[in-house]
């Protein structure tokens, strides 16, 4: 009978804290629909791994001998080998479309400034204590991309992993919330109700261009940055799958299949370093915190940047428009098209938002893998 | 401060002055590989079969 007390007289507090945090995530999946592909896996993996002498993760014996836990070898093979984040690239890079972007290029532009948020945390980090690596870690959920920031981080900073994956996919489930009262506080309602004109929407773009497209971006990123090419070239692989034109069922098998049963594996994975003695911490909330301050210095610096490139352009960008160059697509786009409409009904922005939103997600991975290139 | 802070602060604003330098860099290399791509290889209408 004392054998089977022995998980219950080992349970404490934390740990009963850890299995509510679990249940609140549970509970946003399910009742918010906040990203629950992986807050759901992410909340019940917290439960898991927070049941003492739980047998998903690796536990000694009196005898010395380590019994290994299935979340513990999901963890070694899947996360700290990067694979599990690589494999959703692919699927990510099957599910972009980018001939938005060929269709207004100059947007690209926007995918570049609205990663400012990454770099203010970094700084905002380092005086808060963080190391470097781990203030880089923390810096790059302003990517707005949840693979990245994993990739990063496991890198860089595997101990910060779990609150990193939390906060990242806690605040692009919440980008409705956090972009509009940013781009309002550094906007008019003039420059709000901005037109912009068509930049050829309708034109078609060649299969030749969609298929060279994503092999020069790896080549030319490789030959720069060679450090970011697993990340890059993984997502234009998903992409040359998409454009190539004879992949169809490979194609739908990595946006749909694959995406699912890693994204699955990835979320219940990373809970397993959610348990007690290394999530309930300080540096959790500093993390929770400057994740959000990520997310809305993104925004600024995109609203920001379109203003400033409006004084060099003829035809002017609607300044919302910076705010999509996050990679939280296409949620980002919808909220600016939304936002637009709530100031004319007439005016419809979500092609420019798109093209803008597009080159968020290349933007994100590149400096996903610019921080990789540079910190060391 | 402690000067390690110091040191860190600085690092992180080096690598951030030059990882948004690099970040606008490549996207102006990006758009003008697309503006390229799309000149030499434009769309063409399949003919009707």
């Amino acid at each position: 009978m004392e054998g089977l007390m022995v998980g219950l007289t080992a349970m404490t507090w934390q740990m009963l804290v850890m299995m509510i945090i679990g249940g609140t995530l549970i509970f946003l999946a399910v009742k918010k629909n906040y990203e629950p592909t992986l807050l759901l896996p992410i909340g019940f993996g917290a439960i898991l791994a927070n049941i003492p002498f739980s047998s998903v993760l690796d536990q000694t014996e009196s005898t010395g001998q380590v019994v290994e836990g299935a979340l513990s070898i999901f963890f070694r093979v899947g996360i700290l080998t990067e694979i599990f984040p690589l494999l959703i690239f692919v699927a990510i890079g099957a599910m972009i479309d980018f001939s938005p972007l060929f269709r207004n290029p100059k947007l690209l532009l926007f995918g570049a400034a609205a990663q400012f948020g990454i770099f203010f945390t970094m700084i905002l980090a380092t005086l808060l204590g963080f190391d470097i690596k781990e203030a880089a870690s923390i810096g790059v959920i302003g990517s707005a991309d949840g693979p990245t920031s994993i990739y990063v981080a496991t890198r860089f900073a595997p101990n910060l992993l779990g609150p990193i994956s939390v906060a990242a996919y806690s605040y692009m489930a919440l980008v409705p919330i956090i972009q509009p009262p940013i781009i309002k506080l550094l906007t008019t309602k003039e420059e709000r109700r901005m037109r912009m004109d068509g930049g050829g929407n309708d034109r078609k773009i060649s299969r030749a261009t969609l298929v060279m497209f994503p092999i020069l971006v790896t080549i030319l990123t490789g030959l720069f940055a060679p450090t970011a090419v697993a990340l890059i070239g993984f997502l234009m692989f998903g992409n040359l799958v998409r454009e190539c034109g004879v992949l169809n069922k490979l194609s739908l098998a990595a946006q749909n299949e694959l995406a699912s049963l890693v994204t699955l594996l990835l979320g219940i994975t990373i809970a397993s370093t959610m348990t007690a003695d290394r999530f309930l911490q300080v540096s959790t909330l500093f993390i929770i915190g400057l994740g959000l301050v990520a997310f809305m210095f993104d925004t600024a610096g995109g609203v920001l940047f379109a203003k400033l490139l409006n004084f060099f352009l003829k035809k002017k960008v609607n300044p919302m428009i910076g705010a999509a160059g996050i990679s939280a697509f296409p949620m980002s786009s919808r909220v600016i098209h939304t936002m637009g409409l709530k100031e004319d009904p007439t005016n419809y922005l979500l092609m420019h938002a798109v093209s803008a939103n597009v080159s968020g997600q290349i933007g994100s991975v590149l400096a996903g893998g610019l921080i990789l290139a540079l910190v060391h | 401060m402690t000067n390690e802070m110091i040191s860190v602060y600085s690092q992180a604003l080096d690598i951030s002055f030059k990882g948004m330098t690099a970040l606008f860099l490549f996207m102006f290399i990006f758009f003008f590989l697309i503006m390229a791509i799309d000149k030499l290889l434009p769309h063409k209408e399949e003919p009707k079969k």
